[in-house]
């Protein structure tokens, strides 16, 4: 709006006689001194958002297109991506990610919507009910991964004690194949749920209460208010609980990190780690480029979708 | 039978919810008794010889084997300087595009949506690579760096500022009053709600953050608590220091857990408006 402040604008307003001008004519200088304000009050923001944002998605695409030779960078086109979709373990990685990615949306939103229906019954003392829930998401995953070792111990832990008990055999838990993935999403799930739960209780007490009233009136079931009540109601809630926990699972390291670092055998190596072990470890900074751009195309696409959702609702609601 | 199928109705659910919480609570339960139980006995003898043999000895152990003091004085720097930082960026910012009118708005808009989509946690080779050029590595300017401009801060501080009726500030601003004395005097005071909301998100993501401090940080001057509880885990690991290693946790989560004991309902509503953490 209006004219783009000068370099005559800024004099003005500093120079000392002048500041009878600004006073005299306050909403017309209030404008046009506030954009070079404006500049100066978003330059600390824009330092950062420069080098820590901007430039390093320029920086690491640019990177996916090159390699060390000697001493060298050079230009090899598509070769970063052509190893990393030849690297022996990427379809492991890739099918863990997978896992984690459906699963984490299945969990988040019937689980989720479950555990919101639950709290939402307006039983006496919920705030002690809702605690561990809510305690669950603010502990750091570190913390959370270190709990859960000691439970999926095999000498000690509290799964094999309880195995034992029942005379059951004992299970190596994190260090077999077929259990440590599913053993390692229990402990993300345990930290994330309430988190997704929240979303769906917001959305539960702000469901209109007439509906409700005159729907249990009319005598359905339970099963039929969720199904053709509550659910259509809360589907903005679970498209945006979808979003996050995709872009949730994409990110999860912590816990692999202390749990089982991608082993045994790659059997919990995925997306973020991946780009870890390729960039931290072995030092093969092209594919963990290449690797990172992937999973940069993936958020974005999922973020411009949400916002064109978003925008849609706005608009037609 | 009326009567039963209601019953069924209104306890079903109530014994659902105590699953659910069981197996929430159980987990936090027995990393406290292997904190206060020596090993030996949680595994071996009745609850009744718990009871008898607490002892605080794993904290000691903790204590001694990891400088648990110094990471907490670490984390602290970090996090609470970060905030003191992000608070004058988000407010600076978040005012300039609620209320400023200049050349540009839509881009610099648009600059601050790409942080929205893009997670920091993405980004780690590249701004690893930044940081090792600027010399940053193993400071707090480095741990705080990529956090210091905040999308989801300004944005929240612009929303809350543009709801602040016009003619306050022009009524500062007719009495002669800078821009800064106009944020400062006017819209502060009337923005605590959200200047809070943000501190909780802020202070409980970078109190548990992990990858980024593992990544940069090598000394025991710098490194946070999370990490050093990581190191100790993977020690633990190996000599099976179960006592020491949950007394560690114990360590690290309490301030966590007390100031969501406290706060209960703002941490609820400021989580949720945070959306992508």
């Amino acid at each position: 709006m209006k004219s783009a402040p000068t370099q005559f604008d800024v004099k003005q307003s500093q120079g000392e006689g002048r500041v009878q001008v600004t006073r005299s004519f306050t909403l017309q200088s209030a404008v046009q001194n506030s954009g070079a304000v404006a500049y100066v009050f978003l330059l600390p923001s824009l330092v950062f958002l420069a080098v820590f944002t901007l430039w390093p998605i320029v920086s690491v695409i640019w990177s996916s297109f090159r390699t060390r030779q000697g001493r060298e960078q050079v230009f090899v086109a598509l070769q970063n991506y052509e190893r990393l979709f030849t690297d022996p373990i990427i379809q492991q990685v890739l099918k863990n990610t997978l896992f984690y990615v459906t699963a984490g949306v299945g969990f988040a939103v019937i689980g989720g919507l479950l555990l919101a229906l639950l709290l939402n019954q307006g039983l006496r003392n919920i705030g002690f009910f809702r605690f561990p829930f809510l305690a669950t998401i603010a502990l750091p995953m570190v913390s959370v991964a270190s709990i859960w070792l000691f439970l999926y111990s095999p000498r000690v832990g509290l799964f094999n004690e309880i195995l034992a008990g029942l005379g059951l055999p004992l299970s190596n838990w994190l260090n077999g194949r077929e259990l440590a993935l599913p053993a390692l999403f229990v402990v993300y799930l345990w930290k994330q749920l309430g988190y997704f739960a929240l979303f769906y209780l917001a959305a539960l007490q702000a469901l209109p209460v007439d509906v409700l009233e005159a729907a249990k009136l009319d005598g359905i079931t339970l099963w039929q208010q969720l199904r053709f009540i509550i659910w259509p109601l809360v589907s903005p809630t679970t498209y945006f609980v979808s979003t996050i926990s995709v872009l949730g699972a994409l990110q999860q390291i912590d816990h692999v990190f202390v749990l089982t670092t991608g082993g045994p055998n790659n059997a919990t190596n995925m997306s973020l780690f991946y780009v870890y072990e390729q960039g931290f470890k072995y030092f093969n900074i092209g594919t963990a480029s290449a690797m990172t751009v992937i999973l940069l195309a993936v958020l974005m696409t999922m973020a411009i979708l949400q916002f064109v959702y978003l925008e849609r609702r706005v608009h037609y609601d | 039978m009326k009567g039963n199928a209601r019953n069924w109705r209104e306890v079903l659910p109530v014994v659902a919810l105590a699953a659910f919480g069981l197996i929430w609570i159980v987990p936090m339960i027995w990393t406290l008794l292997a904190a206060f139980v020596p090993t030996t006995e949680l595994l071996n003898d009745s609850p009744l010889v718990w009871l008898q043999s607490l002892h605080l000895g794993a904290f000691e152990d903790a204590w001694q084997v990891a400088p648990f003091l110094r990471y907490y004085l670490n984390t602290f720097i970090f996090v609470f300087g970060l905030l003191a930082i992000q608070l004058v960026t988000i407010s600076l910012a978040g005012f300039a595009l609620a209320r400023m009118d200049f050349r540009g708005k839509d881009q610099i808009f648009f600059l601050f949506l790409t942080q929205l989509m893009v997670p920091a946690s993405i980004l780690i080779l590249p701004n690893y690579q930044t940081l090792a050029k600027l010399r940053w590595l193993d400071t707090y300017q480095g741990l705080m760096a990529p956090y210091i401009a905040s999308a989801f801060g300004t944005f929240l501080m612009r929303q809350a500022f543009k709801q602040v009726p016009k003619e306050l500030e022009e009524a500062a601003r007719s009495d002669g009053a800078s821009w800064l004395q106009v944020l400062w005097h006017v819209f502060l005071p009337v923005t605590r709600a959200p200047l809070l909301a943000f501190s909780i998100v802020s202070v409980t993501y970078h109190w548990n953050e992990f990858l980024w401090p593992l990544l940069i940080t090598s000394s025991v001057e710098i490194r946070p608590l999370t990490v050093g509880l990581a190191l100790l885990t993977a020690s633990s690991e190996i000599g099976a220091q179960w006592d020491q290693l949950a007394a560690g946790t114990i360590i690290v989560v309490t301030p966590i857990v007390v100031l969501i004991a406290v706060v209960q309902k703002q941490f609820t509503s400021s989580f949720m408006g945070s959306g992508i953490k």
